[in-house]
């Protein structure tokens, strides 16, 4: 009987099927980086004022008063006024700045004259703004609105009929 | 009696020509670091790119998974490759190959071929609410790989 039962045993083990196994295997990607925060500063035409000729909705934009005069008709959105010796032209302007990532509550707009001019005066947000250096036209900027920073020019009434009047006016917004 | 075959794979992080480089370190072992990240802005890291919506960024780079057999007995065509992260990151959202990361282990290749490279796209969303506090990034993305 034992003998019997040793070969039923053997016979049993004979057929268990060969099993393939595998081991499994790991691996670790250990990744950093690093969030920046920053701004953005476009500008937009005002309702108020006269479009921008070029680049609403960007940060190089054309403002352009057309012909202006001490006492002739200007263009629509042109604000004028006049003194004893000097008229003055101002259009509403809107700028907007936007942040990403940061926690700054607010921002400071700087703004300076790309280029020298000896004769007329220019303002923005009601701020003389020269080339000499940056004028700070607001020290609490409100985060993605359209601020409205008029910009005037003041013309004396010694300039000569046909005089073209151009320049670059450069903001910069830094966070605070 | 026919005996067992047991059989076993490796899995290597790899560069790719058009990814992020790997810090050197062991096969299985690697570190990606993918420098500082703005909204709007070009990543100076190579091949990391930055993809700008309107409530978040999606940086992107691309690395190399190359898997092996290893060892006698046996060999396997093709493995289950699935990733988890080390821990979880409520501020950012990471993706490989599309699919989300988070601390439970997702599948990201049903049957990836062993003894080829493939190529896995990196995401990480970033909100741009995220601020100041929550700007460093670290973690650690832990592959497991079963052959089938």
């Amino acid at each position: 009987m034992k003998k019997l039962t040793l070969i039923a045993l053997a016979a049993a083990i004979m057929m268990i099927p060969s099993l393939a196994s595998a081991q499994t295997a790991t691996g670790t990607l250990t990744v950093t980086a690093t969030v920046t925060g920053s701004i953005n500063l476009v500008f937009n035409s005002d309702a108020a004022g006269v479009p921008l000729a070029a680049g609403a909705g960007t940060n190089a934009a054309t403002l352009a008063f057309g012909n202006v005069s001490a006492f002739g008709a200007v263009a629509a959105g042109v604000v004028r006024t006049t003194t004893a010796t000097t008229f003055t032209v101002s259009s509403a302007v809107d700028v907007n700045v936007t942040k990403t990532n940061s926690a700054s509550a607010n921002y400071t707009l700087n703004a300076q004259l790309g280029a020298a001019d000896a004769v007329d005066t220019w303002q923005v947000g009601g701020i003389t703004v020269t080339n000499a250096a940056a004028a700070t036209i607001t020290a609490a900027g409100t985060y993605a609105t359209n601020s409205n920073f008029p910009v005037a020019i003041t013309v004396p009434f010694t300039t000569a009929s046909g005089t073209v009047i151009s320049n670059t006016i450069n903001y910069t917004a830094t966070a605070n | 009696m026919q005996t067992q075959a047991t059989g076993s794979v490796s899995v290597a992080f790899v560069n790719l020509p058009d990814g992020a480089l790997l810090a050197p370190g062991g096969a299985g072992q690697r570190a990606l670091d993918l420098g500082q990240v703005a909204y709007g802005a070009v990543s100076r890291t190579p091949n990391v790119q930055i993809r700008t919506l309107k409530d978040r960024m999606i940086v992107t780079t691309r690395f190399g998974l190359a898997l092996q057999n290893t060892g006698t007995g046996g060999s396997f065509a093709t493995a289950t490759v699935l990733a988890s992260l080390a821990f979880p990151d409520s501020a950012r959202t990471m993706r490989i190959e599309g699919v989300k990361m988070g601390p439970v282990p997702q599948i990201i290749q049903p049957r990836a071929r062993l003894g080829a490279t493939s190529a896995c796209r990196f995401e990480i969303e970033v909100p741009v609410t995220l601020t100041e506090k929550d700007a460093q990034m670290r973690n650690s993305i832990l592959f497991q790989v079963i052959p089938n």
